[in-house]
């Protein structure tokens, strides 16, 4: 005998909607989401700069709590002129919760502030490159909140003479960060 | 009524009877958990090593991992960080499961060389292997020199590397 179950809402006994842990369904795992954010553009900086951010950002909105977080990131790098030095470092914000951006990825935050990737030449006048970074880590957030994913950039040298043009992109090429929510 | 028993290999066991045993039945039993990450690890080091062996010699940079279903699929990857090789000497990289190089012989996942004094440049490798075993299993970094000459596989001063695996069922 064939029975047909109708529903067009389940809720807890408080009126709140269910979790998927409260349906009795194991969602760890599971690839909530994945977003990316293509960009073409370019960063300069000159000698002893800090770091600054760049247009390679990707914002989400967490579907579940306590989710992991991989995040990839890739562009374009070039170092210029010789004895000049290029660098990268993935930072994450909580827009929502106005937490500022601070290192992501697992591990102590001393090797995580850090470059994440680094580029030098000590010869050729225009050196490019490229990286590609991928890394895993959570985030502290609340569901509703928004996560931002950034590359910030930095560049010395050569030497101590402060002229370096070092870039981060090229408008003829697309960097990326793409950010894969897995539910835990 | 009959009943089957099946071991979980994460402990626990499934048991599967049938409702009335009037009439021969059919069930197709859905591949749970295809897909599904079940476990990944990540570690970043800012530790330097040097290599002059013109053969692949380990690093420091190692994960261990015991895979939760015979069948996944193994995502590796290693990025960041720089790698220093002097002039006209090329270094490679490559990762390893246990002792099975899984790049490509001698010339590995990555090279890099330049006919500048010096050069640095991010590490980035990425590989995707099916060890087939429940038994544990290491992924581990290794990198070698083209002609003996000293090359920085990483140095602390350019950063952190990261070695990242994760485990997708199949």
């Amino acid at each position: 005998m064939a029975s047909i179950l109708k529903v067009d809402q389940i809720q807890l006994p408080d009126g709140s909607a269910p979790t998927a842990s409260d349906l009795g369904v194991d969602v760890s795992g599971s690839v909530l989401q994945v977003v990316s954010n293509p960009q073409d553009s370019t960063f300069t900086t000159s000698a002893g700069e800090a770091y600054i951010a760049t247009n390679n950002t990707c914002s989400v909105t967490p579907k579940s709590n306590g989710s992991r977080f991989k995040v990839t990131a890739h562009a374009p790098l070039n170092a210029r002129p010789a004895g000049s030095n290029a660098g990268v470092k993935l930072y994450v914000s909580n827009d929502t919760a106005g937490t500022g951006f601070a290192p992501f990825g697992d591990g102590a935050v001393s090797t995580l502030d850090t470059h994440a990737g680094y580029m030098y030449s000590s010869a050729a006048a225009d050196l490019w490159g490229q990286y590609f970074l991928e890394l895993m880590g959570s985030v502290a957030y609340s569901l509703g909140d928004t996560l931002t994913f950034k590359i910030y950039f930095t560049a010395q040298g050569p030497g101590n003479d402060g002229s370096t043009t070092s870039r981060h992109g090229h408008t003829s090429h697309l960097e990326q960060v793409t950010v894969t929510e897995i539910a835990q | 009524m009959g009943s089957i028993t099946l071991n979980k290999p994460s402990g626990g066991q499934l048991t599967l009877s049938p409702e009335d045993g009037a009439t021969n039945e059919t069930v197709t039993i859905p591949s749970v958990g295809v897909g599904k990450v079940l476990q990944e690890v990540s570690q970043s080091w800012s530790t330097s090593t040097s290599i002059t062996s013109t053969s692949f010699v380990s690093t420091p940079y190692s994960l261990s991992v015991t895979p939760l279903s015979q069948n996944s699929k193994f995502i590796v990857s290693f990025t960041g960080g720089g790698m220093y090789t002097t002039t006209a000497n090329a270094g490679y990289g490559t990762i390893y499961r246990d002792s099975t190089n899984l790049g490509s012989g001698v010339n590995g996942l990555e090279r890099q060389k330049s006919s500048a004094t010096y050069v640095i440049t991010p590490h980035s490798m990425e590989i995707a292997d099916a060890p087939n075993t429940f038994n544990s299993i290491t992924y581990a970094v290794y990198g070698r020199s083209e002609d003996g000459t000293s090359v920085a596989f990483h140095n602390v001063g350019y950063g952190y590397v990261t070695l990242t695996v994760m485990e997708v069922a199949q």
